[in-house]
């Protein structure tokens, strides 16, 4: 898909959102509605503006396709691992899923030619980042992690 | 005065002392360097530490903390596009495309020694021209607030890589996120459909990390390359940096630096805010403006220089006031406080010798930031000789923690993710992620000096006495004209001169 089509899903996207934030703002008491409704109203007009460039002026856009060559197996793998790794967090303990995301998500993004001995690598990566980030934030910093059964 | 002033001299040189700071100093760039670990954090980490020792070695070693975090925000921001503090995000704009030409030492040294003077030059207004300075700030009211975001947001022009619309398109929605949330006047919840969580709005630093850290990491697994950039020690990359920063730049560091101090006694403004506005002045006043955002020196040296001015300036309405401007005067105002200092005018009077030291004492740790962050710096381009799909799964994890860690919420986290997600989809259809953060970061300023402005105006019954004939609103007013008008009068002048050469 060109950059113009792209233009226009943008556009309508955007003007769709001002449109839901329009309809919220009217329970907004006066005077505090006035900078969210100007906001608004700048943010739809340049949805609009794109929108008349990318009919009117397609020259003046970057052009080529945005997404062509993008390697949509491995960004999705690691989109989706990272929102089961938020879940894990959530309910094991950071600790433990942080092991096990960096041993997993690390092998499944690198090389797999090296097989099991790159596990074995990443299992002493997954201690050492995890032991570092112990030692750093719960011990030194006292920040603390999100709650879990586990560690 | 001069008394007080070589006791502090003495004290800030006691090779216990040097030896806090440089310790200090390191953890600081540490924590700066994390993504989501501020300095707030840092410094307020140390003051329980200062209980037990002599008050002048305590403050001395929470102002180096608070130097080396500002600091240390420029290394993630240039090795892996990540600004490690909000100050940072400016740093990015040409410090990771150095980075990308396999001139990391030449972005990092420029950024420590462009610390080190801004650093410097904001502490000596501290410590000659804290008084009056003061006053000016308390002479910014919402007007002038509201003016300053404006202002601050012109510079949405200049980062539009490509095409203005999308440029202002992101600030747009910047600003329009951060009216997510309670509206600051009326306390009305506004944009939240009914998520109750969101009530207390978009934060800053997870949105930040998100829109900058996380869709780096998604970008970086798209590109799939094996290491983020080329890398190997230039030799002699002090002496070339050294003399780059003196034949091009030496105006400019002095401009950031002016920019960052002022900026930084402002209450509620800081460092995230000055090193767009010194930004946006170095281009404007460049004469080959198209370099920003490409891989310039310039910009980096713009952007350091002035958010570490304001660490010092920060202190100035704190120390001669009583008023704590940031949060991190805040948590120094409870660290004086435990020492006996009672900040405000007789701060110098009764206790001039520990806030002699102090003050002078960040010159001192400004200083050694030369040599700790040489160190780290050394150790940090490593980063680079790690294999990038290593550095893509720690830096998620480190997102997580350093997103949850500013509320102990995990819908930080998931705002997090939400902006990376966006900001790796904006990355590819030409919306840049430096607009929505600027807004974002302004968002909240410009509301709330705009609406209490109105407030102001209705009760003084007119309009254009307080948003226009103000001094300082009119100065700011007139800046802003001055900031959207040159580049297109400079863009003007490029293309007729292009056309003459074109035609000859």
């Amino acid at each position: 898909m060109t950059m113009r089509k792209f233009n226009y899903i943008l556009s309508i996207l955007i003007l769709a959102l001002c449109f839901f934030f329009w309809i919220d703002a009217a329970g907004i008491r006066p005077p505090a509605h006035i900078y969210p409704k100007t906001v608004i109203a700048i943010t739809a007009f340049l949805a609009v503006a794109l929108l008349v460039q990318s009919i009117f002026f397609p020259k003046a856009l970057i052009q080529g396709k945005p997404f062509e060559g993008t390697k949509y197996g491995r960004v999705l793998t690691t989109l989706l691992s990272t929102i089961v790794y938020f879940f894990a967090v959530k309910t094991i303990g950071f600790y433990v899923s942080s092991f096990f995301f960096l041993v997993i998500v690390t092998w499944i993004l690198g090389d797999k030619s090296e097989g099991v001995k790159a596990l074995a690598r990443l299992g002493i990566l997954g201690i050492v980042v995890v032991g570092l980030v112990y030692a750093s934030f719960k011990l030194f910093l006292k920040v603390p992690t999100p709650p879990g059964i586990l560690f | 005065m001069l008394a007080d002033f070589l006791t502090g001299l003495q004290n800030a040189l006691h090779p216990l002392n040097l030896l806090i700071m440089s310790l200090a100093l390191a953890g600081g760039i540490a924590i700066g360097t994390l993504p989501g670990l501020t300095a707030t954090m840092g410094v307020a980490l140390l003051v329980p530490l200062t209980f037990g020792m002599d008050p002048a070695s305590g403050l001395l070693m929470l102002g180096a903390m608070y130097c080396g975090a500002i600091y240390g925000g420029a290394n993630s921001a240039i090795l892996i596009n990540t600004p490690g503090t909000p100050s940072a995000v400016c740093t990015t704009f040409d410090g990771y495309p150095l980075t990308k030409q396999g001139r990391a030492d030449e972005a990092l040294f420029t950024a420590l020694v462009s610390s080190v003077i801004g650093g410097i030059i904001g502490t000596i207004f501290l410590m000659f021209a804290a008084q009056p300075l003061a006053l000016v700030s308390l002479k910014f009211g919402s007007p002038e607030y509201f003016w300053l975001a404006i202002f601050g947001l012109t510079i949405i022009s200049s980062l539009s890589e490509g095409n203005m619309v999308k440029g202002l398109l992101g600030g747009a929605l910047g600003l329009l996120l951060a009216t997510i949330g309670i509206d600051p006047v009326t306390g009305h919840t506004r944009f939240t459909f009914g998520f109750r969580p969101l009530i207390e709005g978009v934060t800053l630093i997870p949105a930040m990390i998100g829109f900058f850290s996380f869709a780096q990491v998604l970008s970086l697994v798209d590109e799939d390359q094996k290491y983020i950039a080329e890398y190997s020690p230039i030799p002699g990359v002090i002496g070339k940096v050294f003399s780059k920063l003196l034949k091009d730049c030496k105006n400019i560091i002095l401009r950031s630096s002016l920019i960052g101090t002022f900026v930084g006694i402002l209450p509620g403004a800081g460092g995230n805010v000055a090193s767009f506005v010194a930004y946006n002045e170095a281009k404007r006043w460049s004469k080959n403006p198209d370099i920003y955002g490409t891989g310039a020196i310039e910009g980096v040296a713009a952007s350091e220089s002035s958010n570490n001015a304001t660490v010092s300036s920060s202190l100035i309405p704190l120390l001669s006031l009583g008023i704590p401007g940031s949060p991190v005067a805040a948590v120094l105002l409870g660290g004086l406080l435990i020492h006996g200092m009672r900040p405000g005018a007789k701060l110098f009077i009764e206790t001039g010798e520990v806030a002699y030291t102090f003050i002078i004492g960040l010159v001192v740790a400004n200083l050694l930031m030369l040599f700790v962050g040489y160190l780290g710096m050394r150790i940090f381009a490593q980063v680079l000789n790690v294999p990038s799909h290593y550095i893509t799964t720690i830096v998620i994890v480190l997102s997580f923690i350093g997103s949850y860690a500013i509320r102990n919420s995990l819908v930080d986290v998931v705002i997090m993710m939400v902006c990376g997600v966006l900001g790796y989809l904006g990355l590819k259809v030409g919306i840049q992620p430096g607009p929505i953060v600027l807004g974002l970061i302004l968002g909240t300023i410009a509301e709330e000096g705009f609406t209490l402005s109105l407030l102001m105006s209705k009760a003084q019954g007119s309009l254009l006495s307080t948003f226009v004939t103000r001094p300082i609103s009119a100065f700011l007013i007139f800046m802003c004209i001055l900031s959207i008008v040159s580049p297109i009068y400079v863009r003007m002048k490029k293309s007729r001169k292009d056309k003459l050469e074109q035609n000859v």
